[in-house]
């Protein structure tokens, strides 16, 4: 990596460019890349774990090839102008970014959990326990309620967007996806443009964006959006996972409403639905009835998911209503006083562990160790 | 079941007729097609195939219902069944095509050109695949919910209100500009051609007979032109053997910009001779009520001699054109297609889409579902192999259709655990 082929990448605000105090210059030959520790939801994005060689700053940076992209490159340069005008302690920052020959490098902070994907597939694998849903949900809403706010509508909330620093700081990303209700010289009340390249994000989009009829869309559909991620953490899988997504469009047109599973709600299986299950135990799989039996969520989150997926994006409350509901009455002010412990027995990619290791090996070595108990999962950004 | 059945016809058979026929018979010759009939009627056995909606894929693409004819073939809606994005599907019909004067020709012509067309005002060609059996081909495009000759017809006195017409007008000229600096003359440019997607984003369609000018012709000099008569400038109704291309679209610009505001046309005639030598002889009236800026505009675009017509930049100069014009009342908004209570325009696959996925498999098998399509083209997607796994999945939980009285099988209904609103 030459110095030469590095060029600065929009301007050096003050906010950019800083971490703490520590300034970021865009200069490749100032950081030091170790083990990738997340791959985009394109073949051509990596996120390595990487080291600030002048400050010793462990850090993470996402490496975008952009000569080998699948989509055009100004989606990805949208994203770091968006993440740049952005300042929310729960929205992902870009701390510095810059083109180092064919490849786009963005500086962020190493956020030591991973992707709330990465915590379910870790440990959680049957879902997270709620309070650390209400803590999760409560910062994504923030970083909602400011987007919205803004006329920006996220259409791709989903678990492996939320990101989770060792601290048990929260901050939603993958704001490659965006759309603005401000466009052509005015604010649009409802918009009609259909996400590029989303099949991945297929299962949490609503069912207005997926008619893509006259009605179209508005903020709303990151509610709906919202409640799909709300089951994925409580179940540790999205709801119509194991069905073609042409059926689950049907399903969604047709009104269907995705319901928690607890030992509230697992009388209302059918007798067929029991015999099926029966079957797949047979086969090896999880015993989800046994599992529901055993848990209960409160009545406020059966309410909260409820009230998200409803079909009539009228009918669903905002970002901002969501904030003052009961089920966040009780939480601590800060993410980061309750959710480690929440999330324990996982530990983060501890930076205090890291700092002393100096020796590319023994860092390789820690990582190593880590990525067998956990991030394995695609870390979509 | 009979009365079921009927009930299905009568709802979806209207349609079949629908896109305005009566209208647009009264003016086939202005749109030119004449001797090609734009809309044919379709025979009863095809309404009762209709009825029965069977799932049938084309590559990944579940057909839906016939958006309109063309004179090549059905455009029908579709769906991705990747990406869950609405499509329209342009089928082209070889057989058919080798019938019609310059038909091959055209229609390569219009692939040729669309693939390397890429703006927000020119329609999309996404996909291309072909049937060999069959002799079919299928051009996939964006979807559109219609023609703005559809919403004109729909509107009172068949004219927009001056701020609905200067929308178009101006996506019509930002479209056009791009075409041009691809040194591509249209040269049917017409509200037929004309289509508004979900966004009410104008897209210019329908390349058949365009012209790419040669990359190292001095001019853009044209010497054919095979499109709608009543769009046509002077010179090429009066049979020039060269014009200049450009200029033809600016006139056939003209044409509709006067079309939108004022619903007649300029120059009209019993038949193509008569009509001809009327756009010849260049006389034409504005009708009252048209303001001095406007009038001033279609003046300059509707000039008889094309060298004195007036350039697209400075069409887009033009006072009329940057001016912003009040919001009015009577906005014409796009009516639910005959038959179809849907306000919104919805999908017309969901029908298709439960057969796929409800379809009852003890049934014979449609040799549809058999066939092979060769995808062609184009950057996104190589492969085009049909890609719904499990045409015969069935559903998980029960729906609002459980009327159907077709046998479902219920499977892992327990992992999305999910239940009707």
């Amino acid at each position: 990596a030459s110095k030469s082929g590095s060029q600065s990448f929009g301007s050096q605000e003050s906010n950019n460019g800083r971490f703490g105090d520590i300034v970021l210059q865009p200069d490749t030959t100032k950081y030091k890349l170790h083990a990738v520790i997340g791959k985009g939801s394109f073949e051509n994005v990596t996120v390595h774990l990487a080291q600030h060689i002048p400050s010793g700053q462990k850090i993470a940076i996402k490496c975008i090839d952009i000569e080998n992209s699948p989509v055009e490159f100004n989606i990805f340069q949208d994203e770091v102008i968006l993440c740049r005008q952005m300042c929310h302690e729960n929205i992902a920052k870009y701390l510095c970014t810059f083109v180092n020959n064919n490849e786009l490098w963005s500086v962020m902070p190493l956020l030591g959990y991973g992707s709330a994907r990465d915590v379910l597939h870790a440990y959680f694998k049957t879902g997270l326990p709620e309070t650390a849903i209400a803590y999760i949900l409560r910062d994504v809403l923030n970083a909602l309620e400011y987007l919205h706010h803004r006329g920006i509508i996220h259409r791709s909330v989903r678990a492996s967007h939320i990101l989770i620093g060792g601290n048990g700081s929260v901050c939603l990303s993958g704001l490659r996806k965006v759309y603005h209700m401000f466009h052509h010289g005015r604010k649009w009340n409802q918009v009609h443009n259909y996400p590029e390249a989303c099949s991945a994000d297929l299962q949490w989009l609503s069912p207005e964006i997926l008619e893509q009829n006259l009605s179209g869309y508005d903020t709303k559909s990151d509610i709906y959006s919202l409640g799909i991620t709300s089951w994925e953490l409580a179940n540790g899988y999205p709801p119509f996972e194991d069905m073609p997504v042409t059926q689950m469009l049907l399903e969604k047109v047709n009104g269907t409403k995705p319901m928690l599973l607890d030992c509230t709600t697992i009388s209302d299986l059918t007798g067929e639905e029991h015999a099926q299950h029966n079957a797949e135990l047979e086969n090896g799989g999880i015993d989800i009835v046994a599992l529901a039996k055993a848990r209960k969520f409160s009545s406020h989150f059966h309410s909260l998911i409820d009230r998200c997926l409803e079909k009539n994006p009228k009918c669903r409350p905002s970002a901002e209503g969501l904030l003052s509901d009961p089920m966040f009455k009780h939480l601590k002010k800060r993410s980061s006083e309750a959710l480690p412990n929440l999330l324990q027995p996982l530990t983060p990619i501890n930076l205090a562990n890291l700092a002393n290791v100096s020796d590319d090996k023994a860092v390789d070595s820690v990582i190593n160790s880590m990525e067998q108990m956990d991030v394995t999962e695609e870390w979509s950004f | 079941m009979a009365g079921h059945e009927m009930v299905h016809n009568a709802m979806y058979a209207p349609h079949e007729y629908d896109a305005g026929i009566s209208s647009v018979d009264q003016i086939s010759f202005l749109n030119g097609e004449d001797d090609i009939p734009r809309i044919t009627r379709i025979d009863s056995a095809e309404v009762v195939y209709r009825a029965h909606r069977r799932a049938k894929l084309v590559g990944k693409y579940l057909m839906g219902d016939i958006l309109g004819e063309g004179s090549y073939g059905k455009v029908k809606e579709a769906l991705d069944t990747e990406t869950l994005q609405r499509r329209a599907i342009k089928i082209i019909k070889r057989r058919k095509l080798r019938k019609i004067n310059n038909g091959e020709q055209n229609v390569k012509r219009e692939i040729q050109l669309l693939k390397r067309l890429k703006h927000r005002h020119i329609i999309d060609l996404s996909d291309l695949l072909e049937n060999e059996e069959k002799q079919k081909m299928y051009m996939i495009m964006e979807y559109c919910v219609g023609e703005l000759q559809e919403l004109l017809e729909a509107a009172p006195d068949k004219r927009f209100p001056i701020f609905q017409a200067h929308r178009y007008f101006r996506q019509l000229v930002e479209g056009l500009e791009y075409l041009h600096s691809q040194g591509i003359v249209h040269k049917d440019i017409k509200p037929g051609n004309l289509l508004l997607s979900t966004e009410e984003i104008l897209k210019i369609t329908d390349l058949g007979v365009a012209e790419a000018i040669d990359a190292f012709a001095r001019d853009d000099t044209c010497h054919t032109s095979q499109g709608t008569p009543a769009f046509q400038p002077p010179e090429i109704a009066n049979g020039l053997e060269s014009f200049s291309g450009f200029k033809v679209d600016i006139w056939s610009s003209g044409v509709t910009l006067y079309n939108m505001t004022t619903g007649v046309y300029p120059f009209e005639g019993d038949n193509i001779f008569k009509l001809f030598e009327n756009i010849g002889k260049g006389q034409y009236q504005i009708p009252d009520g048209v303001e001095d800026n406007l009038k001033d505009l279609l003046t300059g675009m509707l000039q008889y001699e094309a060298a004195n017509r007036i350039a697209l930049e400075d069409i887009k100069k033009h006072d009329w054109v940057r001016r912003k014009h009040p919001v009015t009342p009577g906005f014409v908004a796009f009516k639910p297609i005959q038959g179809h209570e849907d306000m919104l325009r919805g999908f017309t696959v969901i029908p298709y889409l439960e057969d796929l996925h409800f379809h009852n498999s003890e049934e014979e098998e449609d040799e549809d579902y058999e066939d092979h399509y060769y995808s062609n083209m184009i950057n996104t997607h190589p492969h085009a192999e049909p890609a719904v796994a499990g045409a015969q999945n069935s559903n998980n939980c029960e729906s609002h259709e459980a009327e159907k009285k077709k046998k479902r099988k219920t499977k892992s209904g327990l992992l999305s655990s999910c239940h009707p609103s």
